[in-house]
């Protein structure tokens, strides 16, 4: 039992917990009285330890069960009542208020979660973008600061920082956002997909197409089957003239909406079940009417667009369950020449081997 | 202010239960002068009836149809008062109505009424009175497809009016498949399930008979789901462009050529997806100056689970989805929206955004995910002045809290106030009719009239200019869902009295300048510009 507070010193460290919330929250701090003194205004009694491990043993349960949203931000709250410096309880409250949409109560747990680890990174990066949600941009420059010195969130702070530019007008932003690119094409492409596609929308809408077009042709080489960035790069490309760039973009574009469009994505309409309550085609119908379309499509987008190696997968897949094992066994051959750097070479060989026997 | 207003109108879809798809749809309305006396008058299209005559006998018992009552036509006596003029208006005959178009197609000074149907398409022609007689056998206009409305507009540029009708999917009577879980849940079946229909261009002789230009065009070949329409010179190049949106599809846009030919500009101009790269499922749309920058901006009213779309128009025909920076996207997540116009409510300047909601799915409250209900509140959003808007407070107007099932929405100065009122046809329901009282700013409203004596002058454009402000406004053709809207032009003025100059750029490019005149008064101008009668607003 060492490792459980007195009840006295608990509530002790509790107060100068609860003060140093309150500076990283920004919320009136009682300046007057330092913690330590705050203090001995302690209440001599509280929750029972059992009490509260019970309640919070319970909550953490009841998250586990995939429970109704309301019932576990209940259960946490209650519990967070119980011990408000209790750092899992305090993370578990802000990232249901966040589902909930309960952005300031999110932003308070996530502030008291960081000041009792001030080395969990994760819970830094929860309440900056929290912080950037509920629009207090001031507080959110202050920690990305900290977010950034540390190289594993060097991406994450991007992003967000990226975000932040969206979120007010003023002209220096553009100088900012260009600097943030560069910033930005210097990670790997998969650290900084999010933030490149986010300056590529914000330099789209803000008339930068060369800078705007430069962030998405990186994103895409993470992503090269994201949508959204296709449309930004025909939309870019459209902008400044270069309609042979932008007609190529837009072909890929619609050739991928005939894969998978729409809310009510084409793979819904392929399963069976409760998904496709609303769908009148079934399955075998769906297949039979569309598989040819489907697969002209897939041909026609690895020639354009080999980056997509999901294309050729695809593919295979479809040229195979159609009885066509030498198309497949030659589009799987395909894609490892255009993939093999992104694949182990015993992964490689058993693709190889799935398809061309 | 509906049942004050004297409306007693009730939409009926006549479903029994068969879940047919275009029990969904409901009807559009139409707000317009239709009777000569100055005052915008309200059509109701009504649903519900499968016409006999159309339909195979075997194919109507089994749909079990309820046979609903026509359309209603309301004509305006002033003080916010209507009076029922259906009967004897030639408008008596029951149909499953859709949507319509209204424009003065024989350009003698009425307008005329074609209504898109689940069946056969109509045309009528008014004889100036708001007396119409059913003219679809001599006007050529023959679809026996399932249309959803369309608008009318001069194509070709010879002075007259031509018509883009909007055609849905090729779902057959006898075509009514179950979706659901039998046997106790059956739910309307999602559209995907039928192919999409070409939109078609009728091209008006001058006399009001048409002919399917469609080929020709060059609209042909697209298949889609298209459920809105609006009409509007965005590439600033003295002809009509158009924006259909569709449903569950990527949107057409049509660059206009000047001589009845389109050009498909969907991916270059922008509009054909959000900047997600996806196609929504689109149901109303309207265009207008949002941002101030004097150029048409287009919204887009989605599906629930999407946002509605804004498009601003960067100035040369181009459109970047804006939804997000706009604060138009995330109020409107939640419902799911049809009717669609720009109003300045307040009369502030400021083109608003009013969306008519409405789920399509009946039972949605017990298959959906328990948020989703089938009646919605409608949304307001109101605008800045710079493009960025915040959701109106429901406390604003009865819709923005009762929820209903809007489909049609239609705008019109209906008490000659200055400022435009609201009236949205709900699916299965009463309507809303929505006195606009919010519309304080000074305001100056503008009618143009055609060329040749047309009623209406679709395509001509006018700009206004106070001090350091302008505001640009159109003519558009088409907008909302399914609905027409009346063609005055009404300029929110805030608190400016007197306006220094208003110049009025007429189809074919010649321009008209005006002023200084004052505010709080209405101003029509003949095809020209001479000013031919000028009244203060009754404020």
């Amino acid at each position: 039992m060492k490792f459980l507070l007195s009840w006295r010193a608990y509530f002790a460290s509790l107060l100068v917990l609860t003060w140093l919330v309150a500076l990283a929250c920004g919320q009136p701090a009682d300046s007057s009285m330092p913690p330590e003194e705050a203090a001995k205004a302690l209440p001599e009694e509280s929750v029972e330890p059992l009490t509260f491990e019970a309640a919070r043993d319970a909550a953490f349960e009841l998250e586990g069960k995939g429970g109704d949203d309301e019932e576990i931000h209940d259960a946490f709250s209650a519990v967070h009542s119980m011990r408000p410096e209790a750092y899992g309880v305090n993370v578990k409250l802000g990232q249901v208020c966040v589902r909930l949409g309960l952005l300031e109560e999110s932003v308070a747990a996530f502030a008291r979660a960081w000041a009792v680890r001030p080395e969990d990174m994760e819970t830094l990066r929860a309440l900056v973008t929290q912080l950037v949600e509920v629009g207090d941009l001031e507080r959110a420059r202050d920690l990305l600061q900290e977010l950034k010195v540390h190289p594993q969130q060097v991406g994450n702070a991007l992003f967000l920082e990226a975000r932040m530019l969206g979120m007010s007008e003023r002209e220096e932003q553009h100088a900012q956002a260009v600097l943030l690119l560069e910033e930005a094409l210097a990670l790997p492409p998969e650290e900084a997909v999010e933030t490149l596609v986010v300056l590529g929308r914000w330099m789209l809408e803000r008339g930068l197409f060369e800078e705007s077009r430069q962030a998405l042709l990186a994103a895409l080489v993470a992503e090269p089957g994201d949508t959204g960035v296709l449309k930004g790069l025909a939309t870019a490309c459209w902008r400044m003239g270069l309609d042979t760039e932008a007609s190529r973009w837009q072909e890929i574009l619609e050739l991928m909406l005939g894969l998978r469009d729409n809310v009510f994505t084409r793979e819904q309409k392929t399963e069976s079940g409760a998904a496709n309550q609303r769908f009148a085609i079934e399955r075998s119908e769906y297949i039979r009417r569309e598989i040819e379309a489907h697969e002209s499509r897939l041909i026609r987008l690895i020639e354009i667009h080999p980056a997509w190696g999901e294309g050729f997968l695809e593919l295979a897949q479809l040229q195979a369950e159609g009885a066509e094992p030498t198309k497949a066994c030659a589009t799987i051959e395909a894609y490892l020449k255009y993939h093999a750097a992104e694949l182990s070479s015993e992964a490689g060989e058993a693709l190889k081997s799935s398809y061309c026997r | 202010m509906t049942h004050a207003a004297g409306i007693d109108f009730r939409h009926t879809h006549g479903g029994r239960g068969k879940k047919y798809l275009f029990e969904t749809m409901g009807s559009g309305v139409a707000t317009t002068d239709f009777n000569g006396d100055g005052q915008s008058d309200i059509l109701f299209l009504q649903s519900g009836t499968l016409p006999p005559d159309e339909f195979r006998e075997n194919l109507l018992k089994r749909a079990r149809h309820a046979t609903g009552s026509s359309c209603k036509l309301y004509l305006n006596d002033g003080d916010w008062s209507f009076r029922d003029a259906t009967s004897g208006s030639g408008l008596e005959e029951p149909f499953y109505g859709m949507g319509l178009a209204v424009g003065d197609v024989d350009s003698d000074g009425d307008r005329d009424v074609y209504v898109a149907t689940y069946g056969n398409d109509r045309f009528y022609t008014n004889d100036g009175a708001a007396r119409f007689t059913d003219a679809t056998l001599a006007s050529g206009i023959r679809d026996r497809r399932w249309t959803i409305g369309g608008a009318f507009f001069d194509a070709d540029n010879d002075g007259d009016l031509d018509l883009y009708s909007l055609a849905f999917v090729d779902m057959p009577l006898s075509d009514n498949r179950y979706c659901g879980t039998p046997p106790d849940l059956r739910q309307y079946c999602h559209v995907d399930g039928w192919e999409g229909l070409d939109d078609r261009l009728w091209i008006n002789d001058g006399r009001g008979v048409f002919e399917n230009g469609s080929q020709a065009a060059g609209i042909t070949g697209k298949n889609r789901r298209g459920l809105a329409i609006v009409g509007s010179d965005w590439d600033d190049d003295g002809d009509m462009d158009l924006f259909v949106a569709n449903d569950s599809q990527a949107n057409l846009v049509w660059r206009n050529e000047g001589d009845a030919t389109f050009t498909d500009i969907s991916g270059m101009s922008g509009a054909d997806l959000n900047e997600h790269g996806k196609s929504e499922a689109c149901m109303g749309s309207d265009m207008g100056d949002l941002d101030g920058d004097g150029d048409p901006d287009l919204y887009v009213a989605n599906y629930e689970a999407e946002t509605n779309t804004l498009y601003r128009n960067d100035g040369s025909g181009f459109f970047t989805d804006v939804s997000g920076s706009s604060g138009t996207g995330r109020p409107s997540r939640d419902s799911l929206g049809f009717g669609t116009v720009f109003v300045d409510i307040e009369n502030d300047g400021n083109l608003d955004i009013y969306v008519a909601n409405g789920h399509v799915m009946d039972n949605i409250e017990e298959s959906g995910d328990g948020q989703s209900t089938y009646a919605q509140p409608d949304l307001l959003l109101m605008n800045d002045g710079h493009g960025r808007f915040v959701q109106a407070e429901g406390g604003v107007s009865e819709a923005l809290h009762e929820p209903r099932v809007g489909r049609g929405l239609a705008r019109a100065d209906l008490d000659g106030d200055g400022d435009h009122d609201l009236v949205v046809s709900n699916s299965n329901q009463k309507p809303w009719v929505l006195r606009n009282d919010l519309g304080g700013g000074n305001s100056l409203a503008v009618r143009l009239l055609g060329p040749g004596g047309r009623a209406d002058c679709e395509g001509a454009k006018v700009v206004v200019t106070a001090g350091d402000r302008t505001w640009v406004r159109e003519v558009t053709a088409g907008g909302s869902y399914q609905s027409h809207s009346d063609s005055e032009l009404i300029f929110g003025l805030a608190d400016v009295t007197d306006v220094d100059s208003l110049s009025i750029r007429w189809p074919g490019g010649e321009t008209s300048r005006h002023g200084p005149l004052k505010a709080g008064r209405r101003y029509v101008f003949q095809f020209g510009g001479e000013l031919i009668n000028e009244t203060p607003l009754e404020r």
